[in-house]
């Protein structure tokens, strides 16, 4: 960097100093702007990235072939059974496939200390099942092949989600889920059942997804399933009769894809609506509707976004505004500036660098303010809001950014003005 | 008088420079916006949903059985009291209870893709449904298999003009001649448009945002054309213990919290239900959505700030730039009142304008959120209470904010202002 440029800057500081009350004011408005955008984003940014993450646990190379959620009037319900596991396993042949056929029923579920029984989806499914999730067991362990599956008179095994765990013991902790026994009431039946394990919860915004969830009524047994306040239980607990899905899980993406169009082949795709007039089965991959998740969320996090440029932008435009009535009370300055042999690119810089600085200030102190407000609106809105670095680290380019747009038009304003006539008007 | 030329005053100086006051009062106008604008959407929701819920479906659930399940997916007519005892549990009103069983679906050659509905229905399906009559009576439980209530498009599809009570038709393929008793009133277009989930088929946004956030959310379409087709044909369920669905009508606020009571009621007697009604208006309607006003009201007050820091600023600068004119006037005879007086009339009026510009920008937002939402019922309304404090709390902050120029202005030596000069 060369003198007369350090010189330009040491100027450009020098104004922001001598009028302390302005600056700070105008730093002011450039921190609060700056606030909105850390807190945005990080509720924003910071939610999509968690919701990939934990959605990525859900199977990202599992499909699932099921009965259609609804059917057309008059159409006959697909059947599910045995001959159609076996005619997934043929289609398959070469890819190497685990395939799991799972029977599912809602069903109440009581345990001791409480009146009010609660309604659970009940999973049974050969212990291969864990293999369709990334989930790990959080405590105790997962279902064997020996384990017993229950009947009117013998006591059975089950796993259960952490979430139903921790809706069926609230007092407890999940951990201590294992070794209790809670009694579940089938076709009319009740039968005991022991818990050896507990899986991990893979919702981090189970409460907040569960509190604006308006659509559970309206999910099938199918799509219930992926909300993990499961049981899951060993397959020969429900007798004989039709299966609910078959999962398969595939070594790799390419093998996903391929499977998926093996097996679209014959039965149709989840999203196809006329399958439902035909009543044919249904392939619905778990990828295709994490990345649907995924569109959803980004959506979601997109409007958040859109808000703190708009506060951002307001921001721009006052201060800009505010810069662009200063630099006119400075005309005889930057007159003897000029007059001095300062060019215009040396106005315009150090204009510049007043406003970059003010902002930067601004946003450094915004900062902390975003933190604060982060803790506060967490507590009121119960909104996951978090302050991370890399965050901060966003919101301080945006506050440059800040201080660069509010310059930009009082710089040229201020570089393009001509000495002589505003000196000239002065001696007259 | 003095008080109204001084506003008067503010006001003219305020429009001497259009673009400039404009641009500063940005931050007053997008925050009294953002303060009025949830509001607008909310409340105008909440009263279309009250009082057009009927024909929007607000206040309609339906109940299947769930195909998946593997367990029987039949639903009969004893459920009906299952849900009958499920609603009232909590004493909720029932304003409609029903329920039908396709019988017959007869496509028309002429239109491919249209259909005629025979549902058997127990009584009360059409009121449920949330029919209208507008001739002649409901089905009635003494009504024998060849009585029939009809929508309002069957004449048309049997090629008549009109159907009347009295009238004799029979559906193609149907064992016998039908007695007409009733005919619904044609429904208006929005419901016709309208799914069971509350969504608006037509809607530009459907196809591209809806569908694909139920997919994401789990709900699966369902194909219920003949709902909405207006030609279904209603006949007494005789004989038949079979239902395919099952209506209610009840409290629009209250159809989520019932949908899942009755899911719950029907999980306890062994049998998997999936549950249809409108998913965003209860969420609107519900008290959940004001966790979000704490997020509207630092939207708002980040904004105003920001709008009083910058008008509190320049009001600093017009103080010491405009120290020849408040000196002149000092001269003149004007005290430090008067001077501090138009300093504050300034703000007020910056704050006004802003205020009653930034509600009508945020109706226009309100306007804009309405029209991109895919929702039956979604609309706007001028939240008069909201819009008041918002603009109380604008004037107060933009009082404050010209506080300190007033008093920087008035304090200011009138010698020393012309002597500069």
């Amino acid at each position: 960097m060369n003198r007369r440029m350090r010189s330009v800057i040491r100027e450009g500081l020098l104004h922001v100093t001598r009028h302390p009350l302005r600056s700070s004011l105008t730093a002011f408005t450039s921190a609060i702007a700056i606030a909105v955008t850390v807190n945005v984003i990080s509720l924003s940014f910071g939610m999509q990235e968690d919701i990939a993450g934990d959605v990525d646990l859900f199977g990202r190379h599992t499909l699932d072939v099921g009965v259609p959620p609804a059917l057309a009037p008059g159409v006959k319900r697909p059947s599910l059974g045995e001959a159609q596991v076996e005619r997934t396993r043929r289609l398959l042949t070469g890819l190497d496939p685990i395939v799991v056929p799972r029977r599912q029923r809602a069903a109440p579920i009581r345990v001791d200390g409480i009146d009010e029984p609660y309604r659970l989806q009940v999973v049974a499914a050969a212990p291969a099942y864990l293999r369709t999730l990334s989930i790990p067991v959080a405590h105790g362990r997962w279902l064997r092949a020996d384990d017993a599956p229950g009947s009117p008179e013998l006591e059975g095994t089950c796993c259960l989600d952490e979430a139903s765990a921790v809706r069926l013991w609230p007092q407890r902790d999940p951990a201590e889920a294992v070794g209790a026994r809670l009694e579940m009431r089938i076709d009319g039946v009740a039968r005991t059942m022991r818990v050896v394990g507990v899986l991990s919860d893979p919702l981090r915004y189970r409460e907040l997804f569960e509190t604006f969830d308006e659509g559970r009524g309206a999910r099938t047994l199918t799509s219930s399933l992926l909300s993990f306040r499961n049981i899951y239980v060993p397959a020969a607990t429900f007798g004989p009769g039709d299966y609910t899905g078959i999962s398969i899980v595939l070594p790799t993406d390419e093998a996903v894809l391929e499977a998926q169009e093996r097996l679209i082949a014959v039965w149709a795709d989840a999203r196809d609506l006329a399958a439902l007039s035909r009543g044919s089965l249904i392939v619905f991959v778990r990828k295709q509707w994490m990345e649907a998740l995924g569109t959803s969320t980004m959506q979601g996090s997109m409007v958040g976004n859109l808000v703190w440029i708009l506060v951002v932008l307001v921001a721009a435009v006052m201060i800009s505004t505010l810069n662009l009535i200063t630099v006119r009370e400075r005309y005889d300055e930057v007159a003897l500036r000029r007059c001095e042999g300062a060019q215009r690119r040396d106005i315009a810089l150090q204009i510049t660098v007043e406003g970059v600085t003010t902002a930067l200030i601004g946003g450094i102190v915004g900062l902390p303010i975003g933190y604060v407000g982060a803790h506060v609106l967490r507590e009121i809105v119960q909104f996951p809001f978090r302050f991370e670095l890399r965050y901060a680290a966003v919101a301080t380019g945006v506050a440059i950014l800040l201080g660069l747009i509010s310059s930009v038009i009082p710089a040229r304003h201020a570089a393009t003005l001509q000495p002589a006539r505003v000196l000239g008007r002065r001696l007259r | 008088m003095r008080w109204l030329a001084v506003l008067a005053a503010a006001l003219r100086r305020l429009r001497q420079r259009p673009v400039r006051t404009f641009l500063l009062l940005q931050g007053t106008i997008w925050g009294v916006a953002v303060a009025v604008f949830p509001s607008a959407v909310i409340q105008g929701t909440r009263e279309a949903a009250r009082q057009e819920g009927r024909v929007l479906g607000a206040d309609r659930v339906s109940m299947r059985a769930d195909t998946t399940s593997s367990a029987a997916a039949v639903l009969v007519r004893d459920d009906l009291r299952t849900v009958r005892a499920a609603v009232r549990e909590e004493g909720t009103a029932l304003r409609g209870l029903g329920g039908a069983r396709v019988a017959r679906t007869v496509p028309d050659p002429e239109q491919p893709g249209t259909l005629l509905t025979v549902l058997e229905c127990v009584v009360g399906t059409e009121v449920a449904r949330g029919h209208t009559l507008a001739a002649g009576r409901w089905l009635a439980p003494d009504d024998g298999p060849t009585r029939c209530v009809v929508e309002a498009g069957v004449a048309a599809w049997l090629g008549r003009a009109a159907l009347t009570p009295g009238d004799r038709i029979q559906p193609a393929g149907w064992p016998h001649e039908l007695e007409v008793v009733g005919v619904c009133a044609p429904r208006p277009a929005q419901a016709l448009r309208t799914n069971d989930l509350g969504f608006d088929l037509e809607h530009p946004l459907y196809k591209k945002v809806g569908v694909p956030l139920l997919f994401a959310m789990g709900i699966m379409p369902v194909p219920d054309d003949w709902k909405r087709s207006e030609r279904c044909v209603h006949v007494p369920a005789e004989g038949t213990d079979e239902l395919h669905w099952i209506f209610l009508r009840v409290e629009p606020a209250l159809v989520g919290d019932v949908a899942n009571r009755i899911r719950d009621r029907m999980t306890d007697a062994d049998k998997s239900v999936v549950m249809l009604y409108p998913l965003v208006l209860p969420l609107v309607m519900g008290e959940k959505v004001e966790r979000f006003d704490a997020v509207n009201l630092a939207m708002f007050l980040a904004c105003l700030l920001m709008g009083a820091v910058v008008m509190m600023n320049l009001g600093l600068l017009s103080a010491l730039t405009r120290a020849r004119e408040i000196a002149i006037r000092r001269t003149e005879g004007a005290t430090k009142a008067d001077i501090a007086l138009q300093f504050l009339a300034e703000g007020l009026m910056l704050a006004l304008v802003g205020a009653g510009l930034g509600c009508v920008l945020g109706m226009g937002l309100a306007h804009l959120r309405a029209s991109l939402e895919p929702v039956a019922g979604f609309t706007w309304t001028f939240p008069v209470r909201e819009a008041l404090v918002a603009v109380s709390v604008a004037v107060v902050i933009g009082l404050l904010a010209s506080l300190l120029p007033a008093l920087r202005a008035a304090s200011q030596d009138p010698v020393q202002g012309l002597a500069d000069e």
